[in-house]
């Protein structure tokens, strides 16, 4: 594989450099988070208030505060329920709307479907959202979680483009079969779109425990609060209880743990469980999110 | 439709529709929980934010109830001197974005593109795609990390520089800076997947020929590469420019302090203090269904200049 020319050499290190640089700059702000979170307090008063590259001892005084810490364990366990009932639930309901807006002959499909990508383009704004789920008495319960986003458009585009993809002659050969449609879906479509489902389960996912912003408009309840409401919290030094008594800056002083310490761990556990899917979401979504997104 | 109602004279017309009307009954019986919540959460919001911006809501009266306002809310914004500033900031925020994050992705997926190595780029891609994946509390977190006044490392570094720190959190100067680049972090390695996409689109026999006639790596990349990615280039930037008036709520949320409102305060922030909470309801809502009608007219006068110049759009 030599390289043919003084010119291709000296581009191949110009990328390199540049591709290098990308990759340093994703990696070293994460990877100083967490030396952070596990950096003792003894080493960063003996360093003058500052962290190391090089935590040493590496100790986890920070996440067993975090951990120890009702209000967040409870926020944890709020997230993951959101994730696998938000997920399974807008999944089933967005295939549902994908199926049956996949079936070309549907008398009236192009009116339902121009419904549907209307919602992509105009929406009702903040405040009206906000009216309609205080008047369904959705405010501060969980379902306020999982209901409002039961449909997903753009999936609902993407499995419905996969399933119109399938080919043809299954639909024929059911139908001949004397299947029903309900039948069609369960035996036949949804065994072959499993790639297409993983694939918008996991963003569905991704997005599910990443969520906050709708946490911060309908959910006063601090106790329903998903992690990332709390992390923001965290972050902003108020408190690891709601009753605000233990203020993030208390532990410092207590010297158990450095203040910055003890948020970088809350971080470092809001990122894990993406670290976690992540190489599930990259088998993924080159192929089942390009062919949806590319297509004229 | 009308051609509908004339069809329906022919009886074998009728007994078809019949036919397939039972075919598909099932299927609208399917449909029918999405439609119910379409026209729920979707629909009915629309209508009431239009309602609800030419009222005087009042909490008792509910939307419906309350007295008819006409035009004064949209008068009271037009002519508030917070108008004019969170315009602006909406604006600025979008095109210093596009100015800025427009060129890198195309640069990088072009790089990783021609790597040698295939292991190199893999490895690169998947480190690079992954901060898109992170919430942007994490992401504010991890920029926390760097721009703190105390122990930020921007300012340790400018110090042990000799340089006098710099305040990059409660400063107006600094806070789009600080948005552009925590933004470009974030998506940088994402945006490229759509180049990589279009690059691996590019003919081949095009760059065997472009170095037979003697053109070296770099004359490659002008005449064959950019040219050869040209319409999703522009489809792209098309695509960016229907969006110039959101800005996406939780990063400037984020960041936002009440020290750097004259420039951090963008409409959608704006809308959500003063309609949650000082719960001016339907003075929001107007600003609200300002941004949503121009959006509405810059993302389908992005789609129809796309499809002329590009072939393509979103739909």
């Amino acid at each position: 594989m030599g390289r043919m020319s003084w010119d291709e050499r000296v581009y191949q290190i110009i990328i390199v450099t540049v591709v290098s640089l990308c990759v340093l700059m994703v990696i070293f702000p994460i990877y100083y988070v967490v030396a952070m979170s596990l950096t003792s307090q003894a080493q960063v008063i003996e360093n003058g208030g500052k962290f190391v590259l090089f935590p040493d001892p590496v100790t986890f005084t920070g996440y067993s505060l975090i951990f120890s810490s009702e209000w967040v364990t409870n926020s944890m366990f709020i997230s993951v329920a959101r994730t696998i009932t938000g997920t399974f639930s807008t999944l089933a309901f967005t295939t549902l709307g994908a199926f049956v807006l996949s079936r070309r002959e549907l008398p009236g499909r192009k009116w339902l479907l121009l419904m549907v990508l209307m919602t992509l383009l105009f929406s009702g704004g903040l405040i009206p959202t906000f009216l309609l789920i205080k008047s369904l008495n959705l405010l501060n319960t969980f379902g306020v979680y999982i209901v409002p986003l039961l449909l997903d458009a753009w999936g609902l585009l993407i499995i419905k483009q996969f399933i119109e993809n399938l080919p043809p002659g299954l639909d024929e050969s059911a139908r001949i079969d004397g299947a029903s449609e309900l039948q069609l879906l369960f035996r036949i479509i949804l065994p072959l779109s499993f790639p297409v489902l993983a694939a918008i389960g996991l963003f569905q996912a991704v997005a599910a425990w990443n969520s906050w912003f709708d946490a911060l408009i309908y959910v006063s309840n601090t106790k329903l609060w998903p992690f990332q409401m709390v992390l923001r919290n965290i972050l902003l030094g108020h408190s690891l209880g709601p009753d605000h008594m233990q203020r993030v800056d208390m532990y410092a002083s207590a010297l158990l743990v450095n203040q910055q310490s003890l948020q970088m761990s809350a971080v470092v556990v809001g990122t894990i469980p993406i670290l976690l899917v992540y190489p599930f979401l990259q088998k993924h979504f080159t192929k089942g999110m390009l062919t949806g997104a590319i297509k004229g | 439709m009308a051609r509908l109602g004339y069809r329906l004279t022919f009886p074998s017309y009728r007994k078809e529709l019949a036919r397939s009307l039972k075919r598909f009954y099932p299927l609208y019986f399917l449909f029918l929980p999405v439609f119910a919540f379409l026209i729920l959460f979707k629909y009915v919001p629309i209508v009431n934010q239009f309602v609800l911006a030419l009222k005087d809501y009042r909490y008792i009266d509910g939307i419906w109830g309350s007295p008819w306002a006409g035009l004064t809310h949209f008068e009271k914004v037009f002519s508030s001197r917070d108008f004019p500033i969170i315009v602006r900031n909406t604006l600025a925020i979008s095109l210093l974005r596009l100015f800025w994050g427009f060129a890198p992705p195309i640069l990088l997926a072009i790089f990783l593109n021609d790597l040698r190595s295939t292991l190199y780029r893999r490895v690169s891609q998947t480190i690079v795609y992954l901060p898109h994946f992170l919430s942007w509390v994490i992401v504010y977190g991890i920029a926390y990390v760097f721009i703190s006044p105390g122990f930020g490392l921007i300012n340790t570094w400018l110090n042990a520089l000799g340089l006098p720190s710099v305040d990059l959190v409660t400063s107006s100067e600094w806070f789009r800076t600080i948005i552009v680049s925590t933004g470009l972090w974030r998506e940088l390695g994402w945006s490229t997947i759509i180049y990589l996409a279009a690059l691996s689109g590019v003919d081949p026999e095009l760059y065997k020929a472009a170095s037979i006639d003697g053109a070296n790596v770099f004359r490659r990349l002008w005449h064959v590469t950019l040219p050869g990615i040209r319409p999703i280039i522009v489809f792209v930037l098309i695509l960016n420019m229907g969006s110039i008036m959101t800005t996406g709520f939780e990063q400037i949320f984020l960041f936002q302090t009440s020290a750097n409102y004259d420039v951090s305060d963008v409409i959608e922030t704006w809308v959500y203090r003063r309609g949650l909470i000082d719960l001016d309801f339907s003075l929001a809502t107007a600003v609200g269904i300002f941004q949503a009608v121009i959006g509405l007219f810059t993302i389908l006068a992005a789609n129809f200049l796309a499809r002329k110049y590009t072939g393509t759009g979103i739909w």
